[in-house]
């Protein structure tokens, strides 16, 4: 016997309609029982089938698909027992029976543990209470967002707006800041001048050989540099500040020669009340090695009250100057020298002039003739006046010119005067007019030789008058003239040594010469104003 | 040639180290009709003959041969002697000139001398 045949007819037994002693009221009833509730068992799973396909959102879906099979099991027993009415295959009902039984346990198994979370659940009344509250509390988001949006449009307005004014403060910033840089590169090519300008001052004081000196007054202190204190030579620190009325500094002062100490304590005076901006002042001061030294100090103001106006800062700069002063004494001797050789040149030419002259007076004397009388008479007085140039010379402050005005009115006084037994009157109208010796001795000269003629010829009776003016005309002209009221046409028409005299100095001295004869005679030269160096 | 006996000629000594302008200074003052007592050289020999003939003018150089000046001579001739002196110099300078003014002179003449200078200063000296 097969396992089959165990299961679907095993031999020996009857079918279940035979214990019914088939009655056909009992196997109709058990029958359409059977197959009823078996219809309604089938049924069953086939909804959940369908309430599971279309609730996807279940929980605990497998528990639907377990129950549908334990349905279907517990329908299938119920087929088996209309089956064995008429067949006893008890075998494979008590199979199907057997896997209705395990599924029971394992739904019932199962289930209960899960009562409390299927019924932690919501339930329907508890959704639609939320699913209102959540539709409130879509509507309050709904809201919300609009105020949100509406707080948004304007924030992103007031972004705008902030962008804009942020927009517009970079631009200023911008333009500050450019601005800013281009003050900073100004201030840093002021601070490139300012620091080559130092250079300079540097270069220039080590050059010069500057000491510095500055002064606090308002302190009562100064700081010499190191050139400063070593032009002191007395040992004066460097770089250190001294009281001005301290040991160090009143030791220094009592250095100074006593004859420049006026000239010192004057300039120092000046600079403290501010009187003067700057002074300067020249000082010998004796050395520690007993050398005495030049110094030239100059001072200004730095800073001063404003109230009294009295200096309360200054700077100094000293320099030695010794070299130059020695100089300078050098100099001032040497041209001391030259006057006084100049002064004895002068002398020896006009005290020769005057042996000359006494030669010429002692010759005369032993003349008897008259003519050659009167031509050593004639060069006495040209003698004279060579003489007399020189003399004005000497007695000029720069020993090379002179005003020839006093000059003239000396001349022609002391020839009109040396005129024997004449009264002839002299008038002299000369403007001052400064001269060298190039010039007045032609025109000393002249003078003398237009003179002696008129003083000899004009005058038969021995009275009568000459004048002499000196004028300025033109810029760069001066015109001379000797005139007389006599007879006239004198001397000039005579051709002689007084005539060549007068026409070749005219020549020299560029002069135009123009005479103009009766009444009278008169003499005009136009000639430059002689130019002095 | 000089008579104390005669008639008073003004008595002129002459002093000029330079022999040539001593005696054109002599000439003209002979040529004004004065006796011309002595010509010197130095200030010593002036002094010397100032005593020795007592004139009435000396005409005195400022710078003379040796160490003592025109200014020295005349001193002592005006105290001495009480003769007038007339200066003559080659020099206008301050410092001539306030040496000059140290002996009241009668007259000073500036080197160069010309024309009727020698003779007023002369006459005026003598009054």
């Amino acid at each position: 016997m097969t396992l089959w045949d165990w299961m679907a007819t095993p031999p020996g037994l009857t079918p279940h309609g035979f214990c019914l002693t088939w009655a056909p009221g009992l196997l109709g009833l058990h029958a359409m029982s059977d197959g009823v509730t078996a219809l309604a068992y089938f049924s069953i799973p086939l909804a959940l089938a369908r309430i599971v396909d279309q609730r996807r959102d279940l929980e605990y879906r497998w528990i639907a698909w377990l129950f549908g099979a334990f349905i279907l099991a517990c329908g299938l027993t119920h087929v088996m027992s209309i089956y064995t009415l008429w067949v006893p295959a008890y075998g494979i009902e008590g199979l199907i029976k057997l896997v209705t039984a395990l599924l029971s346990i394992a739904t019932a198994a199962i289930l209960w543990p899960m009562i409390p979370r299927v019924v932690a659940l919501p339930s329907p009344t508890e959704l639609r209470e939320l699913n209102s509250r959540l539709s409130a509390t879509v509507v309050e988001q709904a809201r919300t967002a609009d105020l949100l949006r509406q707080s948004e449009a304007r924030a992103r307005d007031v972004n705008l707006e902030l962008e804009r004014r942020v927009a517009e403060r970079t631009s200023e910033l911008s333009a500050t800041n450019a601005r800013l840089v281009e003050a900073l590169a100004q201030q840093a090519a002021a601070e490139e001048t300012r620091r080559e300008s130092d250079v300079r001052l540097r270069l220039a004081m080590e050059g010069a050989r500057l000491g510095v000196f500055e002064m606090d007054i308002a302190g009562n202190r100064g700081r010499l540099d190191t050139r400063a204190a070593d032009m002191t030579g007395v040992g004066l620190p460097a770089d250190a500040w001294l009281r001005l009325d301290g040991p160090e500094l009143t030791a220094w002062v009592s250095h100074v020669h006593p004859d420049d100490l006026a000239v010192r304590d004057a300039a120092e005076a000046a600079l403290r009340a501010g009187s003067q901006e700057t002074v300067q002042m020249e000082y010998r001061a004796r050395r520690a090695d007993g050398t005495w030294v030049w110094l030239t100090h100059w001072r200004a103001v730095v800073d001063r009250d404003p109230a009294t106006g009295k200096a309360t800062r200054a700077i100094g700069l000293m320099l030695d100057t010794s070299d130059r002063a020695q100089a300078e004494v050098a100099l001032r001797a040497a041209l001391v020298q030259r006057d006084l050789l100049l002064r004895e040149v002068y002398h020896r030419v006009k005290n020769n002039l005057q042996i000359i002259d006494g030669l010429l007076l002692m010759q005369a004397g032993a003349v008897k003739d008259p003519v050659a009388r009167q031509a050593l008479s004639g060069l006495r007085s040209r003698i004279y006046a060579l003489g007399l140039v020189h003399a004005q010379l000497m007695a000029s402050a720069n020993l090379e010119t002179f005003d020839i005005a006093p000059f003239l009115q000396e001349l022609t006084h002391n020839i009109v005067a040396g005129a024997a037994d004449s009264e002839v009157r002299l008038t002299v109208d000369a403007s001052p007019l400064e001269v060298d010796l190039d010039f007045a001795v032609p025109v000393g000269l002249l003078v003398t030789e237009l003179i002696t003629n008129s003083l000899r010829h004009a005058f038969p009776s021995g009275r009568g008058s000459i004048q002499v003016t000196l004028a300025h005309r033109e810029p760069g002209e001066v015109v001379l003239t000797v005139s007389d009221d006599g007879r006239g046409a004198a001397a000039t028409d005579r051709p002689g040594v007084g005539s060549t005299i007068v026409q070749g100095l005219a020549k020299q001295l560029s002069a135009k010469l123009s005479v103009v004869d009766k009444p009278g005679h008169t003499t005009i030269m136009v000639m430059p104003t002689p130019e002095i160096p | 040639m000089i008579n104390p006996k005669a008639a008073p000629t003004p008595r002129v000594l002459i002093v000029d180290d330079e022999f040539i302008i001593a005696n054109s200074l002599s000439l003209q003052v002979e040529e004004m009709g004065y006796q011309v007592c002595g010509m010197a050289s130095t200030a010593q020999e002036a002094i010397e003959l100032a005593h020795a003939w007592r004139p009435d003018v000396v005409l005195m150089d400022v710078r003379l041969k040796g160490d003592r000046d025109g200014v020295d001579a005349a001193i002592a001739i005006h105290d001495e002697v009480g003769s007038k002196v007339i200066f003559i110099t080659g020099s206008r300078e301050p410092a001539t000139m306030a040496r000059i003014q140290e002996d009241h002179p009668a007259g000073v003449l500036f080197k160069p001398i010309y024309g009727q200078q020698l003779r007023t200063a002369v006459e005026t000296a003598l009054g």
